[in-house]
């Protein structure tokens, strides 16, 4: 398969592709795949909610805070609903905030650091200005903030968690567009006399492009816990909707009655951060080209 | 004569994703006290590999085979600590860009107490400053470059400090590698020029690894080449340019542009890739002289004529 | 002689260097890097032209100069007598499609995430195909850049062409990444290449082929190359007329057989001193300059080689900063330092121009005077006779030098040099 993504590679995504499946058998492969494995086990159980729920998770369906056992295998919470179909449903929350949330981050930080590392001056140092006063602040209440004020909902939480990783996205590919733009090709590009725009697309981005995945992840695991960390102050979504963190804001007073009903979500969302993180740091070993480089210097010190 | 540096049978394999790379194979080579053998090939041949191998500086991926006798010693037998304390102490080594070996954060002086108090930790730092100085005269550097930091100072100042780290203990041999290709030709004469001199002061051996054959003809006084991970040759400087017998040595001597050369020459063909095994010659597909031996049947070294070279050639 | 292709007169590019605020508050403005300071050359056309010189002598920055990846501080560049000093966009648009520049290093200079045919036909987008009435029309179609790229390979020699097209630069070996790069300039029709250091990455063994590849290049293309290097053998064999750098000015020019025959300036001569023959049984003792190359920010006064000129005269430049070097070099001696303690620390002396001073204190300033007289007449070279005087003012030793004859091209012997002995 590897050799199949290498023959379509003049396509950027396969490219990266088949970098990666060459290596796939490296212990950051293997990382990887793990990662993959496991988020896509919950996005399926999010799709499949519907028909895996036993329960509806909004409804009370027996007494509250029954121990795991029986019909209810994670228990009840304090509203006698039953743990596991809210689980279930609320994988969709987390989801969905990622998927949202670190396309706006992604849409609007790659676009600025191409832009700010390519040009340089003046103008990469007030968009550099503005983004490092927004990474200055730290990103839970910079993200509690924002939904302060623009209130609660999935588009409102997510937009709020994208303006925390906009600068992530933006400092990584800023730095790298500024290290790989003084490399001979891309100066060999400009002295061909290419268009600047084709510079930047054709010669810079590809180059940097590895660094997106990476930062993906990594992001998207951050963000299941801003998300939850924001339910818990209360400021996520409505009430009502099934959401890890959310649940866990409802029952962590009754902890020592019921564990169970916090313990669960807990340990959902940290499944699901540490498998986007094996996937983001398992990428970043695979992919960071700088690491590849310097592993085959060592050998041509030239 | 005594042998400082004795090598037997000395591999070395890289486990990469694609497979084994051979980058020194079966390679037997002997270094006389006080001498300079040049070791020299094209670039990937492995020259550096073996250099590294000798110091055992080699990264995870490496797999070393074979005996590595230094003073009587095998080194592949030592603990991790013992070899630690020969590197530097009794082998030291210098590389081709002397900038990425010095810490761009300390200053000159630190590095010599570093080093220094590396391998004797109760030396006071004044005497260390003393033993620093008394080097860096050797190597013609002023003193007060002591207190700068190594972006200060020039290509050839780096590197000449470097040479000044590695005489502190007085090793008995320095391996050399690509000293002078960062540097241009005036320069490159001078620190070569400086280094003849301080191993004779020193009484040190150099293994100077290098593609320059210009270089090994004007300094070195035994040659190895060496080609796709293997010595193709090996033999007293002088004879060797004068006779070269391995058909490689005579393709590279050719393809040397020098002032008087009239035509150009150039070997066949790509130089090989050391990934996976090989049969047969490893010189075979760029060889002008092969015969059909030559692509099945490696060719072991032999020792040919009166001055008993080692070259590995079915021809011979 | 007709018009030439190139010419380049007077050319000055020179770099400002960051200081920090506080540098700048003490040391007057800011420092510039002299990388070319006042070179004049003229290339005809179908001549290879050689630029020689060590690293940092300005050979690169002249090449980007040329293509206009570099601006010039002054001077004026020429391209068929038309002013092609500081075009603006458009006209850089056209500069480059006649004058385009080959790299020392191929894998460098080819993006590692674009194959080599795709580097190659964006070339060709940009700027539209190649017609035989030597104008340029846009590709209709992806399959018309194909088979013009495909032409392209064939010509560089990479066959089959369709083999290549898809590769990347990683699969190519070193010298077929050359030919990579050389196509993808040719693709512009270019009329002048700047070639720098085109072989100095490639092994030993395959190097020749890459000249003769470029040669044969040049016959076919009716190229003109300006080509650069440090290696003045490879010069002496590809160049019909060279120039030799130092620290940002030509110090000799002419036609490369003259000046191998008879090279006259100093510097010329130690660099063909210095390049190692590859034939032991001809070792010999070699007198080289001493020292390195003087940092482009401060260049050495009148003629810059002379701090390290094997004949250099009383008039070619001696200052205050000689005294400082010489003193640190005999310093080297730890005896001579402890004997000669008085006149010491080296960081104390001062150089300003002409002038080396030192204020000693409560040092008797007789003295020291007196020992740095001994000691200048000592070295016994022309900075001795280059002395206007040593003297006492106050409590300062001051050293000061005669003014330096002035420098100018000179014809000698069918090549222009630049030194004070002819
Ligand atoms: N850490 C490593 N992992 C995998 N392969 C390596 C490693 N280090 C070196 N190699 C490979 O081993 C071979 C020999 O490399 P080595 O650096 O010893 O060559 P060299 O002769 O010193 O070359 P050069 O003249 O370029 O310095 C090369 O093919 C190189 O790519
Ligand atoms: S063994 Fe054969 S192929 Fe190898 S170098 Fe000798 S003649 Fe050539
Ligand atoms: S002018 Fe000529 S003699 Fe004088 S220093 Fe310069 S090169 Fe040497
Ligand atoms: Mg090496």
């Amino acid at each position: 398969m590897a050799d199949w993504f290498a023959r379509g590679r003049t396509s950027l995504v396969g490219r990266l592709f088949g970098t990666f499946l060459r290596q796939s058998r490296s212990i950051a492969g293997v990382l990887v795949w793990i990662g993959i494995a496991v988020v896509l086990a919950i996005i399926v159980m999010a799709l499949l909610a519907p028909f895996l729920a036993p329960f509806d998770p909004n409804t009370k369906v027996a007494d509250p805070e029954l121990p795991p056992g029986g019909p209810f295998v994670m228990g009840t919470d304090r509203g006698g609903q039953d743990v596991l179909s809210r689980i279930i449903w609320g994988s969709r929350v987390p989801l969905a905030i990622i998927a949202v949330a670190t396309t706006i981050s992604l849409a609007l930080g790659l676009p600025l650091g191409l832009l700010s590392g390519f040009a340089g001056g003046r103008l990469d140092r007030a968009i550099l200005l503005v983004m490092d006063s927004i990474y200055a602040f730290p990103g839970l209440l910079l993200a509690i903030a924002i939904a302060a004020v623009i209130g609660r909902g999935i588009l409102n939480v997510s937009f709020a968690i994208a303006v925390v990783y906009i600068p992530t996205y933006f400092r990584v590919i800023r730095n790298h567009v500024a290290s790989v733009k003084e490399e001979p090709f891309v100066e060999a590009a400009i002295a061909l006399g290419l268009p600047r725009r084709r510079v930047i697309g054709r010669y810079i981005l590809p180059n940097v492009a590895q660094s997106i995945p990476v930062i993906f992840s990594v992001n998207a695991a951050d963000a299941v816990l801003t998300e939850a960390g924001l339910a818990v102050l209360g400021l996520g979504l409505p009430p009502g909707i099934p959401d890890w963190g959310f649940d866990i804001s409802l029952n962590w007073q009754r902890f020592d009655a019921s564990w169970w009903a916090t313990f669960f979500p807990g340990l959902f969302i940290l499944i699901l951060t540490t498998a986007l993180t094996f996937v983001g740091e398992g990428l970043n070993d695979i992919l960071n080209p700088l690491l590849r480089r310097r592993e085959t210097k060592v050998g041509a010190e030239a | 004569m005594t042998a400082v540096l004795e090598l037997e049978h000395l591999s070395v394999t890289y486990e990469t994703t694609q497979g084994g790379v051979h980058a020194v194979q079966d390679v037997d080579l002997t270094i006389a006290s006080g001498s300079i053998m040049g070791l020299v090939g094209e670039s990937g041949c492995g020259k550096s590999t073996l250099g590294r191998a000798i110091l055992r500086l080699l990264p995870d991926n490496a797999d070393m085979q074979g005996s590595v006798r230094f003073a009587g010693r095998d080194l592949l037998s030592l603990s991790a600590k013992q070899v630690r304390d020969l590197r530097g102490r009794n082998l030291a080594m210098i590389f081709q860009d002397p900038m990425t070996r010095l810490n761009p954060l300390m200053r000159i002086r630190d590095h010599f107490i570093e080093t220094i108090r590396a391998h004797d930790p109760e030396v006071r730092p004044e005497d260390a400053l003393e033993r620093a100085k008394k080097v860096l005269a050797d190597v013609r550097v002023p003193s007060d470059r002591l207190g700068m930091y190594p972006h200060e100072l020039s290509g050839g100042m780096r590197q000449r400090i470097m040479i000044a780290l590695c005489l502190l203990f007085n090793p008995a041999l320095l391996i050399a590698d690509e000293p002078t290709t960062a540097l241009d030709v005036i320069l490159e004469a001078q620190i070569l020029q400086l280094l003849q001199s301080i191993m004779h002061e020193y009484d040190m051996a150099v293994l100077l690894i290098t593609h320059n054959l210009g270089l090994v003809a004007e300094f070195a006084d035994r040659v190895a080449v060496m080609y796709a991970g293997r010595i193709a040759e090996e033999g007293a400087t002088v004879p060797l340019f004068r006779e070269p017998r391995h058909p490689y040595t005579q393709g590279l001597l050719r393809s040397v542009i020098d002032l008087e050369t009239t035509k150009l020459y150039s070997v066949p063909g790509e130089p090989p890739s050391l990934l996976g095994d090989s049969i047969g010659c490893p010189f075979f597909p760029r060889c002008e002289k092969r015969m059909s031996v030559c692509e099945t049947v490696f060719p072991e070294i032999r020792l040919v004529g009166e001055d008993r070279r080692k070259v590995a050639c079915h021809l011979y | 002689m007709t018009e030439p292709l190139l010419e380049v007169r007077d050319l000055k590019v020179y770099f400002s260097v960051y200081r920090g605020f506080v540098q700048r508050l003490l040391g007057g403005g800011d420092a510039k890097v002299h990388a070319v300071d006042g070179v004049s050359f003229s290339i005809a056309q179908g001549e290879v032209f050689g630029l020689v010189g060590e690293s940092g002598c300005g050979k690169t920055t002249i090449a980007k100069t040329l293509v206009g990846l570099v601006r010039a501080s002054s001077g004026k560049i020429l391209f068929r007598g038309e002013d092609v000093t500081r075009p603006d966009r458009k006209g850089l648009f056209r500069v480059r499609e006649r004058i385009q520049l080959i790299y020392q290093d191929p894998q460098a200079a080819l993006s590692p995430a674009m194959t080599v045919g795709e580097a190659v036909a964006d070339v060709l987008r940009a700027h539209g195909l190649p017609t035989d009435k030597g104008d340029r029309v846009h590709a209709e179609s992806e399959a018309e850049i194909r088979a013009a790229v495909y032409g392209i390979f064939d010509d560089v020699g990479l066959r089959p062409p369709a083999f290549y097209y898809d590769k990347y630069p990683d699969e190519l070996s070193g010298g077929q990444k050359q030919r990579v790069v050389a196509g993808r300039v040719l693709g512009l029709r270019p009329q002048l290449i700047v070639a720098d250091e085109p072989v100095a990455m490639l092994d030993m063994s395959v190097r020749a082929r890459m000249l003769e590849f470029l040669m044969e290049l040049k016959a076919r293309h009716h190229l003109t190359y300006l080509f650069i290097t440090h290696d003045l053998a490879t010069a002496k064999f590809v160049c019909d007329r060279i120039g030799i750098m130092y620290l940002g000015r030509i110090v000799e020019v002419g036609p490369a057989r003259t000046i191998y025959a008879d090279p006259k300036h100093p510097y010329t001569r130690a660099l063909l001193q210095a390049i190692p023959i590859p034939d032991p049984s001809r070792r010999s003792a070699k007198v080289l300059p001493k020292g390195e190359v003087p940092n482009a920010v401060w260049p050495p006064g009148g003629c810059r080689f002379h701090p390290r000129c094997p004949s250099a005269l009383p008039t070619c430049g001696w200052e205050g900063r000689d005294v400082i070097a010489l003193l640190e070099e005999r310093w080297l001696s730890i005896e001579l330092a402890a004997r000669e303690g008085i006149a010491g620390p080296i960081e104390a002396w001062e150089a300003d121009g002409l002038i080396a001073r030192r204020d000693m204190g409560t040092t008797d300033p007789h003295a020291v005077a007196a020992l740095i007289r001994t000691i200048i007449d000592q070295s016994g070279g022309p900075m001795a006779q280059a002395v206007r005087d040593i003297r006492v003012e106050g409590t300062t030793v001051i050293v000061e030098f005669r003014a330096p004859e002035p420098l100018v091209p000179k014809e000698v012997e069918g090549r222009v040099v630049e030194c004070l002995l002819y």
